[in-house]
């Protein structure tokens, strides 16, 4: 399949909405997967808050400006979408969901699609406890390898405002890695 | 442990078999199943309302009544209040503050004011302490960095500061 570019669904989003739709899901359904997936853990969160991205995606593509970048756009419906569920789930349980394996105990899903070792089960807990835009901003940061303008563009946050926060959040996660 | 790249690459993570390759076909049909939901909820509301006209109507002017209750509540308490004030005599209230002064001696006025500013000079004394112990010990570099981030300070500036 040759490689699509944003201007190729623009294009076709003028003519056949539900074609360039799909074109926007096969593009970016799996990087948008993973964002939302670093930052809730469990697969069916990350699952439900994909689906619900696309849904609010797809009921406001009319309002999509064609200057605008589809990646910037979908990405920060998704960090919405997956912010939203992890206040929802933190508002549902009375216990903590700072630790991976309270989060398996709480869900039918378990441990089923998580395959760490203990190295991953540190890094995810350390990760845990971050407040909510510290773990979004180093998520962002570390594993989607994001420049500060994108982040920028996406948190509606300035650029030293958010390299403040990453250099913070690896602080942090380096001395929980230590002390751990 | 640190965090390095080979920790970085290790994703821990798996998803059921086939996800990805189901995804579109999925998404679409969640896409349309929530549209049917709205069309009919939308269907629903319009009964409803077409049905219930004349019971809303009534209904929805139980909040103005409401409303003008408690503006003709608080019309009322604040006249009273009024009232209550001006009964209370500017003069009653300058005779108090004078009865203060005039049974005090006058040694005892200075020795009030000197009590007075006593006082003032140990609570300024207390609280400097207090501001002193409360930068030096109890504000930690990451308050600060918080502090600076929420105020949109570039980080190499907060660096440079602390």
């Amino acid at each position: 399949m040759p490689h699509i570019t944003d201007q190729d669904i623009k294009i076709i989003l003028h003519s056949d909405t539900e074609r360039a739709f799909r074109m926007i899901v096969e593009t970016y359904g799996s990087k948008l997967y993973w964002h939302i997936r670093r930052m809730v853990v469990l697969h069916d969160d990350a699952d439900d808050a994909l689906q619900n991205t696309f849904i609010n995606a797809w009921r406001n593509i009319s309002s999509f400006r064609s200057d605008s970048s589809l990646f910037t756009w979908l990405y920060t419906i998704a960090t919405n979408e997956a912010l939203t569920l992890i206040r929802k789930r933190e508002r549902e349980h009375l216990t903590p969901l700072d630790d991976i394996e309270n989060l398996f105990a709480q869900s039918p899903e378990g441990s089923t699609y998580f395959d760490g070792d203990e190295a991953s089960v540190k890094l995810q807990n350390a990760i845990l406890k971050l407040p909510d835009k510290q773990r979004t901003v180093f998520n962002m940061k570390y594993f989607d390898d994001m420049s500060y303008d994108q982040m920028s563009e996406v948190l509606g946050t300035s650029v030293g405002a958010l390299k403040a926060s990453y250099h913070h959040a690896v602080k942090k996660i380096e001395k929980f890695l230590e002390d751990d | 442990m640190r965090l390095n790249n080979e920790i970085k690459n290790k994703n821990p993570f798996r998803v059921p078999d086939g996800y990805f390759d189901r995804l579109t076909e999925k998404t679409m049909s969640a896409i349309r199943e929530r549209e049917k939901d709205s069309e009919r909820n939308s269907d629903r509301d319009d009964i409803a309302v077409t049905g219930d006209e004349k019971a809303a109507k009534k209904f929805s002017l139980r909040p103005y009544l409401a409303l003008a209750a408690a503006i003709a509540g608080f019309a009322l308490v604040t006249t009273l209040m009024v009232r209550l004030v001006r009964n209370d005599s500017p003069a009653a209230v300058r005779s108090d503050e004078y009865s203060l002064f005039a049974d005090l001696a006058a040694e005892e006025i200075d020795l009030y004011m000197i009590e007075d500013e006593l006082r003032k000079a140990e609570g300024a004394d207390a609280s400097a302490r207090y501001e002193e112990a409360f930068l030096e010990n109890e504000i930690s570099t990451d308050d600060i960095i918080d502090y600076l981030t929420r105020e949109d300070i570039d980080m190499n500036d907060i660096y440079e500061l602390l």
